[in-house]
């Protein structure tokens, strides 16, 4: 069962998830299933983030977890196992995304169920804001408000300039704050 | 002194609580002196709630994702029959769902495999 934990943690965190790695390259099954547990879920929600689509997103997060596997001696250690991770589901997201591109997707975000209940409805015109946002800056948006990342981190699993990242998260909130009030 | 533009960028990672202890404090001193700046935090306090609880309701990867990565990944073979394999070298191997059912079994002869069935498409669902 998922808890609500900051999944971008501290320190404690990425020590736990390295000696994971560690016995993951040893071929240590048990050690990948524990590393599985903390990334595999997170890794699901930032491609669909990226995708709109579930069952891509779904593909995504278990290639990318077969990769962990496959390639896990290859991790050079510059970087937190985390943004490791997430940059190869960027790869695979995008690649995806560049093979699937049939003209403007509708985002699957708005097909939730009509709900009058407040809760639901404040939710749905979210996933509305956050899914007119290009993706650019939808992604920047996930990474700091549901990952927790710093922006140095998600500079690394982009690939960008830390300035690229504030100014994208710049105007996202922008917009967000615009359509949420 | 922290411009509001600089400030600005960083209130994110400020309300996240991810930003270094120098850029902290900056943004913290410029927040004393500057209403506007102050706005735009109780602002983004409201947009992270929203997106963090928009994100949390999406459903989360399905179980059935584990099986999926782990027959990938490491071939599990959940069950094995060896059949006198010290003598002929005989031995019959089954990969089953966690639900029990058989998806791929194979006999090996003498070193040599042999595919008997094979239900499970590559990476897709079963
Ligand atoms: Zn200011």
């Amino acid at each position: 069962m998922r808890t609500e934990r900051r999944t971008d943690g501290g320190e404690g965190d990425e020590r736990t998830e390295r000696a994971l790695l560690v016995r993951t390259a040893e071929g240590d099954e048990s050690a990948f299933r524990l590393l599985y547990d903390r990334l595999a879920d997170r890794v699901f929600r930032y491609a669909f983030t990226l995708l709109h689509d579930r069952h891509l997103a779904e593909e995504v997060a278990q290639e990318t977890m077969v990769i962990v596997w496959k390639q896990a001696a290859t991790f050079e250690g510059r970087s937190k196992v985390s943004t490791w991770v997430f940059g190869i589901a960027r790869f695979r997201a995008l690649d995806l995304l560049r093979k699937e591109k049939r003209g403007d997707r509708v985002p699957e975000l708005d097909l939730v169920e009509p709900d009058p209940a407040p809760a639901v409805e404040s939710r749905e015109r979210t996933l509305r804001a956050i899914g007119t946002l290009p993706e650019e800056q939808r992604e920047v948006v996930f990474l700091t408000f549901y990952e927790g990342r710093s922006y140095g981190e998600i500079a690394g699993i982009l690939g960008i300039p830390e300035g690229t990242v504030k100014s994208r998260m710049y105007y996202a909130r922008r917009s967000l704050a615009e359509a949420l009030t | 002194m922290n411009t509001c533009e600089e400030t600005q960028e960083l209130i994110p990672w400020y309300v996240e609580g991810r930003l270094g202890p120098e850029e902290s404090s900056a943004v913290a001193t410029h927040l004393i002196a500057c209403a506007e700046c102050l706005r735009e935090v109780a602002a983004t306090v409201h947009v992270r709630g929203s997106v963090r609880d928009a994100f949390s309701a999406q459903p989360p990867l399905p179980e059935e994702a584990w099986e999926r990565v782990s027959r990938q990944a490491m071939g599990r073979r959940l069950a094995q029959l060896d059949v006198g394999s010290f003598l002929v070298g005989l031995r019959l191997g089954a990969w089953l769902t966690r639900r029990g059912s058989p998806l791929r079994a194979d006999l090996h002869v003498l070193g040599r495999e042999v595919h008997l069935m094979n239900r499970g498409k590559k990476g897709g669902a079963s």
